[in-house]
C-alpha cells in the first residue's frame, strides 16, 4: 500500500469516539497529511493512557484493498468493548458513523493506492557510490548517515490502479512523499516519490516503476 | 455520443455572439438559415463559448427556433449514415448557410447557393470533419504528467519536487479508409476533442475506466496504414486532461 500526503486539509480530521459508559473523546489531527500518519496518530490515541477506556477497550488497525477503486480502506477494531464513532473522519480516513461495534471498515482512504499485485519494496538500504568521493559529493564509502536509502519500489496494477494512481498523484503535496508499506519486512518506508514509468505488461495490466529515494525533506 | 462504438468528437471554437453576424473570429462556429417565406432574412447561430459538436447543434436548434421567422428545426448526426441533417419540423421550406469554414466542419459541402433552391430537409454531402467514427479506439489508462525532479543532497536526504496539473491518456485509433478524410481535416488531431471508447456516455475515471476521455490534443502522430490492404488506418494521439 501506498500512501501518500496529500494537500487535503486534514485537520478535516476530528473525530469523536465514545466507548459507553465513559463520555465521549475528540482526537484532533493538526499535522499529519497522509492516511498511513494519520491513522497512526489515530491509534495511538485511541490506546493512549489518557483515555477514559485504557486498560478496558485497547484498539487495533489494518489496511486491505478496495476492489472497486483500487485504494485502500482501513479498519479499526476495538478488542473488550464496543465503541461508537461520528462522521468526523469520514473525508479522510474514511469512517462513516457507526454506533456500538466492534469493528469499522472505512471507505477508501484519501491518496492511498492499494494495487491487486502489491508493492514491491526492494533493498531500502543506504547507497554508496564508488570511490572515495562519490558523485553524490563528498560522501565517503562507509559514512552511512551520509548516504540515501535507494529502494527500488514497484507494482503491477490493472486499469482501475491506474486510473487510481493517476488520480491520488494529483492530490499529492509538493515536495511528494507518500510511506510506503514494504510487506516481507511488514515495515512502512517514507520515501520521496520521483518520476514514475509506466508500462503495458499485458492486457489490462501495467507496471509501475517508482524512482524513489529515502531520506526524505 | 455514438451508439453503436468509438467516436472522436471536435470541440468548435467560437467567441459569440449567440446570434447575428460574428465581430469575432468565425471558424467553425455558425450555421445559417434562410427561410422561403422571407428570402432577405439570414439567421445566424452559434456557441458563445468553444463548445462539442453535438453540443453546438443543438445550441444552433435553439437559436433558430428563438429568431427565425417561422422555422422549427431539428439538427442532427446519424451514425448510420454519418451525416448531420438538418430539417424544418414545421413544413418550412429553407436553405442552410455556412461561413468560414463551417462546410467541412458540418459535412454541407454541397452547393448552398440560391440555384440550390429551398427545401425543408438537408442532408449533408460528406461526413463532417468536427467528428469521426472509429473502428476501435484504445484508451490507455490515465497517466500523471507532473513534472517531477527527484533531489538527493550530499548529506543524505531526498526532495521530489513536483510541477504541473494534468494528466494525459495515450489513445491509438483505429478508422476505416472511408473515414481518413476527417481525421486528416485536422479538427479531430488539434485543439480539444472528446473520445468514447464504447457505448459507456459518462465520463472515464479511475473508477469508469471504460468511459469517455476529454481533453486536449498535445501530440498526434502520423496516419498510418494498418495492414496492407488500405482498409484500416491509424493514428496515436495523446490526450492532456486538465484537473
Amino acid at each position: 500500500m501506498i500512501s501518500l500526503r496529500t494537500s487535503a486539509d486534514w485537520t478535516a480530521l476530528v473525530v469523536e469516539v465514545v466507548v459507553a459508559p465513559d463520555p465521549g473523546e475528540i482526537f484532533s489531527n493538526t499535522t499529519k497529511t497522509s492516511a498511513y500518519e494519520a491513522m497512526v496518530d489515530f491509534d495511538a490515541w485511541l490506546n493512549d493512557a489518557a483515555r477514559a477506556w485504557f486498560g478496558v477497550v485497547s484498539f487495533s488497525w489494518r489496511w486491505a484493498r478496495d476492489p472497486t477503486t483500487g485504494g485502500a480502506l482501513l479498519i479499526l477494531t476495538a478488542a473488550g468493548g464496543l465503541f461508537s464513532i461520528d462522521a468526523g473522519a469520514q473525508s479522510t480516513l474514511g469512517f462513516s458513523l457507526g454506533v456500538g461495534q466492534s469493528t469499522t471498515t472505512g471507505a477508501a482512504a484519501l491518496g492511498t493506492i492499494a494495487p491487486v499485485g502489491g508493492v514491491a519494496v526492494r533493498a531500502h538500504m543506504r547507497q554508496l557510490a564508488v570511490g572515495d568521493a562519490c558523485t553524490d559529493g563528498a560522501v565517503r564509502p562507509g559514512v552511512p548517515g551520509a548516504a540515501h536509502y535507494r529502494p527500488s519500489v514497484s507494482f503491477v496494477g490493472d486499469s482501475l490502479d491506474a486510473g487510481r494512481t493517476a488520480a491520488m498523484l494529483a492530490t499529492a503535496s509538493n515536495p511528494r512523499i507518500a510511506v510506503v508499506w514494504q510487506k516481507h519486512l511488514d515495515a512502512w518506508r517514507t520515501l520521496a516519490i520521483g518520476p514514475i514509468a509506466r508500462t503495458v505488461a499485458s492486457t489490462h495490466h501495467y507496471k509501475f516503476d517508482l524512482n524513489v529515494s529515502g531520506e526524505v525533506l | 455520443m455514438a451508439d453503436n462504438g468509438p467516436q472522436i468528437m471536435a470541440y468548435c471554437y467560437s467567441e459569440g455572439p449567440v446570434n447575428g453576424p460574428s465581430a469575432e473570429l468565425d471558424a467553425n462556429s455558425t450555421m445559417m438559415t434562410i427561410e422561403q417565406g422571407t428570402p432577405g432574412t439570414t439567421d445566424y447561430a452559434r456557441p458563445t463559448a468553444p463548445e462539442l459538436f453535438s453540443d453546438q447543434l443543438e445550441t444552433i436548434r435553439v437559436e433558430w427556433d428563438l429568431s427565425a421567422p417561422a422555422g422549427l428545426y431539428s439538427l442532427a448526426y446519424d451514425d448510420d449514415t454519418e451525416r448531420v441533417t438538418v430539417q424544418s419540423e414545421n413544413a418550412v421550406a429553407f436553405r442552410p448557410q455556412m461561413s468560414g469554414n463551417s462546410a467541412a466542419w458540418f459535412g454541407f459541402t454541397q452547393d448552398l447557393s440560391a440555384a440550390a433552391g429551398w427545401a425543408t430537409t438537408w442532408e449533408a454531402a460528406s461526413p463532417p470533419a468536427g467528428l469521426a467514427d472509429l473502428f476501435a479506439a484504445e484508451v490507455a489508462p490515465a497517466e500523471d504528467a507532473a513534472r517531477v525532479d527527484l533531489t538527493e543532497y550530499r548529506h543524505g536526504r531526498a526532495i521530489a519536487t513536483t510541477w504541473g496539473n494534468r494528466q494525459v491518456h495515450r489513445v491509438k485509433l483505429t478508422f476505416r479508409s472511408s473515414t481518413k478524410a476527417q481525421i486528416e481535416a485536422g479538427y479531430l488531431t488539434s485543439g480539444r476533442v472528446r473520445i468514447w471508447q464504447c457505448g459507456d456516455a459518462t465520463a472515464y475515471s479511475p473508477t469508469n475506466v471504460d468511459g469517455y476521455v476529454d481533453g486536449w490534443i498535445v501530440a498526434a502522430g502520423e496516419i498510418t496504414e494498418d495492414g496492407d490492404v488500405g482498409g484500416l488506418w491509424t493514428i496515436s494521439l495523446v490526450l492532456g486532461v486538465a484537473r
